[in-house]
């Protein structure tokens, strides 16, 4: 326990005095308040366009509704992720550029305490930036015209942390690229590749079974898309909670890249 | 079947027990002097085989150095046993256990070159050390006085110079006063009076009962503080052995005399010799330990020879080195 206080201590060290960790951290954190105070203004100026062209009346949607805020914001905040991914890339690969990983482990570091301690700041992060997007929620939802106070707290809340799973499991997933391929470059350019066109097609491609089992999907569909009038409109209705499923088979994906990026630490020349 | 008879007597029983514990007891104390020891390790990087079948032991308080020219495994074998890098074939043993975290906390080492964050100063980057072996932070203080950084400390490690960044390296192994220090190539891009520093350095650690372990390819750095060598080519074990042994190796006794056959003769005869050769009416004789000018001198004169040149002439280090690399080159 000592020694994961130890290596915890450690990583607390490397990017406290980091400029560019609070940098891109203070960034991310503006982006993601602007985005989600934003898209309020956004559907709006989409439901008045549609509403000058379309026959049927088409209701507005507000995002900041009580019950339904936390998963609207939890919807959006999700594609945002990438931002703490690519932070993630450059803390582990200055570890490598560096050759401090090497260096901390001559000086009698294990490489299961160092994983855990990066394992565990990995979900500090997660959990700081659910409470962020949760606290914007709050917020944003007091300063609608009628809050429904009642329905504050609601199993809605449940939506933000599974954004906190959501982005545990992303940023685990981006860890594992990074330490295959040590160098920030193309773990960044692998992870953009993957999420953007790979992964993606193959869902297009594997039948519907496996396809939603895929890492990024399972990781996304933890938040489904949030029904809204609009989607009532057309008859389309979607989950309005989190499959089991999916928070089982991110589980597996966590636990195998943890254990791959361990034996990868372990077997591999440094 | 033959049935051997296993009923010993209560006594002997007792007594067999007590002299296997004391053999025991007896031998411990001599396996806690060897700190490190390498059977038969291995490694090969694709088709280049970096190191072959080395053996060695290293006992406490010995200043050991590894020697050798780039390219022949030093830097090799200390990643193995620090647990860097995979070994094909062998193992070895750190203070008679298989390597472990608790053993690496015991070690200080450098590798190559210094690894530190640039972007954070000197105190920081030994704090990090400092946490990982739980050293109290009061010690960062005492490494870097030892090494002069106490004024840079608060500088970004990226504004250091090269030889303050060694230093820093040094600083680094020494936290938490280890049992053993290893360096590799410390003085490398030096300037001599960085140099002399590091070496001093190193003696002062060495009288304080360290182990030192340092790989270098400087013949001198080596002879001046090392008290073991071995050294290596190509990744195996050309020699190895006490330093003093292998300077001996280096001396010839020229001796001259009217009758140069007759002391072909005699000097065969002598105790201590294991080669001569005879160039023009100069004799060159190899003999074992340190050369005993005097000792060689009665010896001659006891059988009939007068001497009319002696003179100990010592080949330098380094032409002893190429020499013992080019044979090796010449057999393989």
């Amino acid at each position: 326990m000592k020694r994961l206080q130890s290596a915890i201590n450690a990583e607390l060290i490397k990017i406290i005095n980091y400029r560019t960790f609070w940098v891109l951290t203070g960034l991310y954190i503006l982006t993601l308040i602007v985005v989600l105070f934003g898209i309020q203004a956004f559907l709006n100026n989409v439901t008045v366009n549609i509403n000058n062209k379309s026959p049927l009346p088409v209701p507005s949607i507000t995002v900041y509704a009580f019950p339904m805020v936390w998963q609207n914001l939890a919807y959006v905040a999700g594609y945002l992720k990438v931002f703490p991914a690519f932070l993630i890339i450059i803390l582990i690969t200055n570890e490598f550029s560096f050759s401090t990983l090497k260096q901390q482990l001559i000086t009698g570091t294990s490489r299961a305490i160092y994983l855990s301690a990066k394992i565990i700041l990995i979900a500090c992060f997660s959990i700081a930036i659910a409470l962020t997007v949760g606290l914007c929620g709050l917020v944003a939802g007091l300063l609608q015209p009628t809050p429904d106070y009642s329905k504050i707290i609601n199993p809605g809340l449940w939506f933000i942390g599974a954004h906190a799973f959501e982005i545990f499991s992303y940023l685990i997933f981006t860890a594992f690229i990074a330490i295959i391929f040590k160098r920030a470059g193309i773990s960044v350019i692998l992870l953009m590749l993957y999420t953007l066109v790979i992964e993606k097609i193959l869902v297009f491609r594997l039948p519907e079974s496996l396809g939603q089992k895929l890492p990024l999907e399972s990781i996304g569909n933890l938040i489904p898309l949030p029904n809204s009038p609009l989607m009532k409109l057309f008859g389309v209705s979607f989950r309005n909670h989190t499959a089991w499923q999916d928070i089982a088979s991110c589980l597996i994906y966590n636990l195998i890249f943890i254990a791959l990026m361990y034996l990868i630490l372990r077997k591999k020349d440094l | 079947m033959f049935f051997c008879n296993f009923q010993l007597s209560y006594e002997s029983k007792h007594i067999i027990t007590a002299l296997w514990y004391i053999g025991k007891c007896i031998n411990t104390s001599n396996l806690e002097e060897t700190v490190l020891r390498m059977t038969n390790l291995s490694k090969s990087y694709g088709k280049i085989k970096a190191l072959e079948g080395l053996d060695l032991e290293i006992g406490k308080g010995q200043v050991f150095g590894l020697l050798g020219p780039n390219g022949s495994g030093k830097t090799t074998t200390l990643g193995i046993v620090l647990g860097i890098l995979n070994a094909q074939n062998g193992h070895f043993e750190w203070f008679n256990q298989p390597l472990s975290t608790g053993s690496l906390q015991k070690i200080g080492a450098i590798l190559e070159h210094p690894n530190f964050y640039p972007y954070l100063n000197a105190t920081d980057n030994l704090r990090i050390t400092a946490q990982v072996r739980g050293v109290h932070p009061a010690d960062i203080d005492r490494v870097l006085a030892l090494v002069n950084l106490s004024d840079r400390k608060k500088h970004k490690y990226q504004t250091y110079s090269f030889g303050m960044k060694q230093r820093l390296a040094i600083a680094s192994a020494m936290l938490g006063n280890p049992e053993v220090l290893i360096l590799d190539e410390p003085t490398n891009g030096l300037d001599p009076s960085g140099i002399a520093e590091i070496r001093n350095l190193i003696l002062k650690i060495a009288a304080e009962g360290t182990t030192i372990i340092l790989a270098s390819h400087l013949l001198d750095e080596v002879q001046k503080v090392c008290s073991h060598v071995v050294v290596l080519e190509k990744g195996r074990k050309l020699f190895s052995g006490k330093v003093d042994d292998m300077l001996s190796n280096t001396e010839i006794i020229e001796l001259s005399a009217d009758n140069i056959p007759l002391l072909e003769t005699v000097v065969k005869a002598y105790p201590a010799y294991i080669s001569h050769k005879v160039s023009g009416n100069i004799l060159e004789l190899k003999t074992e330990g340190k050369c005993d000018a005097a000792a060689i001198n009665n010896f001659l004169f006891s059988n009939g020879i007068v001497c009319s040149h002696i003179f100990i002439r010592r080949k330098s280090l380094e032409n002893y080195f190429l020499e013992l690399v080019g044979h090796n080159n010449e057999i393989h």
